[in-house]
């Protein structure tokens, strides 16, 4: 058995097998668990090691397996990405039914995990473009419904995640060029701007993420959410390995410049834009904009803090996105708006949904003793040390997406004073956003919890990783 | 250890009280548990001065290189008078609760106790990492606490600002932090570089209530005069002992002496409000403001034993004030009592506020004795207003434990003016007390006399400082509907049919700069 066929065929497998149940509530179980289980192998079982069962019988997990002549290779570096990558989609798999999306979010998210990890396991790695583009024609179905006619939202998300193919797959076949001759100035332009262009197509760098708030109005919000987590978490590492291959790159003077640069213009243009939202979707859109900026500005400090403060950003925002998403869906599906006008007051009927929705968005606004305040401010300090102009910018995106919360919170509060306090939504709904801001509670206060994981998932990066 | 083992004292009491409510609701000794609680951990706090200074290690952050600075717990002579005030403060608020229309109320015990503990948390913080923490878990119990007892949109949405505020003061806090990191130092409360100090004073002003400058809740009296009392000031408490923290040296700016003139106008407006206040518990506010002046141009005179000593009658005077609730002729006399305590009499626990490490801007003094004399013809006012009830009428059980619950207020405030902290047993400035003193009975005696002094209901004329207020907040949506109306517009080209088109031009712009730039 290979490290491949466990955790990607055997997750497409799953994907196909989970369309069989009929009730919601038992396909996010079998997806979350499933999830969640190949999370623990990966956690458990070495790769490319011997592992003695008895006297007579060892077992090893080989790290490749080929394919139409290509090798796909998983390597034991790479095991806690698959045990962040597993672990956290089961969170999103778990809540899909009270999104009341999990017949479709769970096959689907599973076939397009799955596919994610094979594109950061493919050689020659150039491929893994090709298989994005697969992810992304999948999830089609997921973020627009067989009978829903698709809206411009999600045209727009296909052409633009359809243009990064071109310019990733020109940009590496001139690298091997440059790799040849890297003293051709000429080539090295080339390579580098296809390949800047590529990757701002795939993260949706301004101004070329206007298909995000629009998706949000036509989708269910949680199936968004999934997909706003995924795609850009999959998208860094695919960077990430390109960063790590190419000496030259990853020595480029420019690079943590215009990482840095690229960074600040999403959290400033991202959170300013989500200060005048009047649509709650909105904003959780804009905020995963700031979320991306916030992944680029701690990879321009990859000198500094190697991977950490990138690793260490992605949990938290995960698991913001998650509750964020799921509380969206919940008002979505029972007050059929996420309109400002309608959902003023609305706070004293749904007041754990809105507790959450509210702490996910104060979260990623950077707000003390939440998820997301520790990482932010590693990122802050490190962008000051650099620049304090650039600190303030990031101080302004920060304000604007804390002045979308404030206005959020504003709205669900005016409620007339005859209204009583009552507790809506069902109880699955309730108890998983509970626990959801009960964690964000938690790694806020102590981010040091996720020290144990994050600890070796730089080591997948063997340059980057220090 | 001995912090922790006050800080559990407190925390421990608050949970098995509603533990204790919830599993066995008809458990008969809730009160007696409580103060019990308050009384333990305010014996425990006299044990910290047996081993000066306390440092707790909270665990670190990690990865350890991103954190420089790890959450850090420290309890000197100017701490632990702010914390011996707070669990006073919490043990009176228990005390004087059996006099109140709400008792029993077990959950606004437990509230005052974990109040309390969170209280301590933020004022022993060593650095702004941990003052930060401490106080968001401040702002987001009175938000919770405040949303669910008012009612209506427009007092909501003074709830909402009011959050949004202090989070801005922690918000400004943090910028100190970063301009100090910009520095190449990481900022911490013994050596701020001189860059950060401003950004620390305008996140004690903002904390402390300077805009917006009235915030009236119409909330139940008990609610506000309880549980709602140890609120407000533990709150004022948390950003207080900040202004005891900025070391003097980071305070070289050309805007000091603006700063000053606005801190001088905030304490005269408040006082001057305070005085003419009908109802104490709204005027709470201005009471809170007005100390909280005095305490920042204490800080702004480089004297950080004068802001404690500020900050601490803010909080005992402002304590035995706002919970009296009984009338009789011997409380009113303890109340007239506090007086002195606050008056910068030598001996007493004001009597170092005065002093001045800097012979500068002397002519911002006569304007901050007259908003003192103000604030103490105002609390001799409010503490003989007849709108109590009277003590006569209560059983026994509550005519006993009040005045005890009144007098450990007087205890402690006038224990700090000889023993405990580094402002005790000194002299100080005396003659400005006197001063202080005489203009105290000069505005009592106009007060009857003078229209202007009387409250603000019984004057016909209408304060101009709302219509100024409403022209600022204009000015701030105009700018915001402006700003909105842009977004709007940029976002509508963007979004829409030819929004690619735009999108791609911009691409091809920027690639012709990153080309240009690599070459």
């Amino acid at each position: 058995m290979s490290a491949p066929f466990i955790w990607i065929i055997l997750p497409i497998i799953l994907a196909i097998l989970l369309w069989i149940p009929r009730r919601a509530n038992i396909t996010a179980f079998l997806g979350g668990l499933s999830a969640l289980f190949l999370a623990a192998l990966a956690w458990l079982l070495p790769i490319d090691t011997a592992l003695r069962l008895s006297a007579t019988v060892s077992f090893k997990l080989s790290a490749s397996l080929e394919i139409l002549g290509r090798q796909i290779s998983i390597s034991s570096e790479e095991g806690p990405l698959l045990v962040l990558i597993y672990g956290i989609a089961s969170l999103w798999f778990f809540g899909s039914s009270a999104a009341g999306i999990a017949r479709r979010l769970v096959p689907i998210g599973m076939a397009i995990t799955a596919l994610f990890v094979a594109s950061l396991a493919v050689e020659p790695f150039l491929y893994a473009a090709l298989i994005i583009q697969t992810a992304t024609l999948i999830a089609v179905p997921l973020l627009s419904p067989p009978k829903q006619k698709p809206g411009r939202g999600i045209i727009r998300f296909l052409i633009y995640q359809t243009l990064a193919m071109p310019f990733i797959l020109f940009a590496g076949w001139l690298l091997a060029g440059v790799e040849s001759s890297p003293g051709d100035i000429e080539l090295v332009v080339q390579s580098a701007t296809l390949l800047a262009l590529g990757f701002s197509f795939l993260l949706a760098i301004f101004p070329l993420y206007t298909w995000i708030p629009l998706i949000i109005e036509e989708a269910t919000p949680y199936a968004v959410g999934f997909i706003l987590w995924l795609l850009p978490s999959a998208t860094f590492l695919f960077m990430l390995s390109f960063l790590d291959r190419y000496a030259w790159l990853r020595e480029f003077p420019q690079l943590p410049m215009a990482l840095r640069a690229a960074g600040l213009l999403m959290i400033t243009t991202g959170g300013i834009w989500a200060a005048f939202q009047r649509h709650l979707g909105r904003m959780m859109g804009y905020a995963t904009i700031v979320n991306t900026g916030f992944l680029l500005l701690s990879l321009s400090l990859f000198r500094d803090y190697q991977l950490s403060a990138f690793f260490l950003l992605l949990t938290p925002q995960a698991l913001g996105l998650a509750v964020w998403a799921l509380a969206l869906s919940v008002l979505k599906l029972r007050e059929g708006s996420l309109e400002f006008s309608d959902i003023q007051g609305t706070i004293q009927r749904y007041p754990i949904v809105f507790t959450g929705l509210l702490l996910a968005h104060f979260s990623a606004a950077a707000l003390p003793l939440l998820a997301s305040f520790p990482p932010i401010l590693a990122v802050w300090e490190g962008i000051a040390r650099q620049t304090l102009v650039g600190a303030l910018w990031l101080g302004a995106g920060l304000a604007g997406l804390f002045t979308g919360a404030i206005r959020t919170l504003a709205v669900s509060v005016m409620a007339s004073e005859k209204s009583f306090w009552e507790i809506n939504g069902s109880w699955l709904q309730n108890t998983l956003i509970g626990i959801g801001v009960l964690f964000i509670l938690i790694l806020g206060v102590f981010p040091q919890l996720l020290h144990p994981l994050l600890v070796n998932l730089p080591l997948a990066f063997e340059h980057l990783g220090g | 250890m001995p912090i922790l083992i006050t800080i559990l004292i407190l925390f421990l009491t608050a949970l098995t009280l509603l533990l204790l409510r919830l599993f066995r609701p008809d458990f008969r000794y809730s009160w007696l548990l409580a103060v019990a609680g308050a009384f333990l951990a305010w014996l425990s706090l006299f044990f910290w001065q047996l081993d000066m200074p306390l440092v707790l290690s909270l665990p670190p952050w990690e990865p350890a290189f991103l954190f420089s600075d790890p959450p850090l717990l420290l309890a000197d002579h100017l701490s632990w008078a702010y914390a011996f005030s707070l669990v006073t403060l919490a043990l009176g608020t228990l005390l004087t609760a059996v006099a109140r229309e709400n008792f029993p109320s077990v959950p606004a015990w437990a509230g005052t106790l974990s109040l309390s503990g969170i209280g301590i948390l933020a004022i022993l913080a060593d650095n702004p990492l941990t003052l930060v923490l401490a106080w968001t878990a401040i702002d987001l119990v009175e938000l919770v606490t405040l949303l669910g007892s008012v009612h209506g949109k427009e007092l909501r949405e003074r709830v909402v600002i009011a959050f949004t505020m202090r989070v801005l003061g922690s918000g400004f806090l943090l910028w100190a932090g970063l301009v100090s990191a910009a520095a190449g130092t990481s900022l911490n409360f013994v050596a701020a570089p001189k860059q950060a100090g401003i950004y620390m004073l305008i996140a004690a002003g903002l904390r402390m209530g300077v805009l917006p400058i009235h915030l009236p809740f119409k909330t139940e009296s008990a609610l506000r005069q309880g549980y709602g009392t140890m609120l407000r000031l533990t709150s004022a408490a948390s950003s207080l002992i900040l202004l005891a923290r900025i070391p003097f040296s980071s305070l070289h700016s050309p805007l000091i002496p603006y700063i000053l003139g606005l801190v001088t106008l905030a304490a005269l407006y408040s006082s001057w409000m305070w005085v003419r206040a009908t109802n104490t518990l709204d005027a709470r506010p201005y009471w809170q403001l007005g100390m909280g002046s005095l305490a920042l141009a204490a800080t702004l005179r480089a004297n950080p034993v004068g802001s404690v000593a500020w900050g601490v009658a803010l909080i005992l005077g402002g304590g035995m004030l706002f919970l009296s609730s009984l009338h009789n002729k011997w409380l009113n006399r303890l109340l007239l009592l506090g007086i002195l305590s606050m008056a910068a009499l030598p001996i007493t626990l004001t009597a170092t506020a005065w002093e001045s490490q800097v012979s500068s801007w002397w002519g911002f003094l006569p304007p901050l004795l007259l908003a003192h004399a103000l604030l103490l013809s105002g609390y001799f006012r409010h503490a003989r207003r007849a709108e109590k009830k009277e003590f006569k009428t209560q059983n026994p059980f509550a005519r006993l434990m009040y005045p005890l619950g009144i007098s450990v207020f007087l205890f402690a405030l006038f224990l700090l003016g000889f023993w405990g902290w580094q402002g005790a047993f000194s002299i100080g400035i005396w003659f400005f007390g006197a001063g202080v003193i005489l203009l105290m009975f000069l505005l009592i005696w106009l007060r009857p006399r003078v229209r202007a002094l009387n409250p603000l209901q019984a004057h016909w004329i209408k304060p101009d400082t709302e219509r100024s207020f409403h022209r600022l907040y204009s000015a701030f949506w105009g700018l915001y509907y402006f700003l909105r109306n842009l977004s709007r517009q940029i976002s509508n080209i963007l979004e829409s049919d030819g929004g690619i088109l735009w999108a791609l031009l911009f691409i091809i712009l920027f690639a012709s700069l990153l080309s240009g730039g690599i070459r």
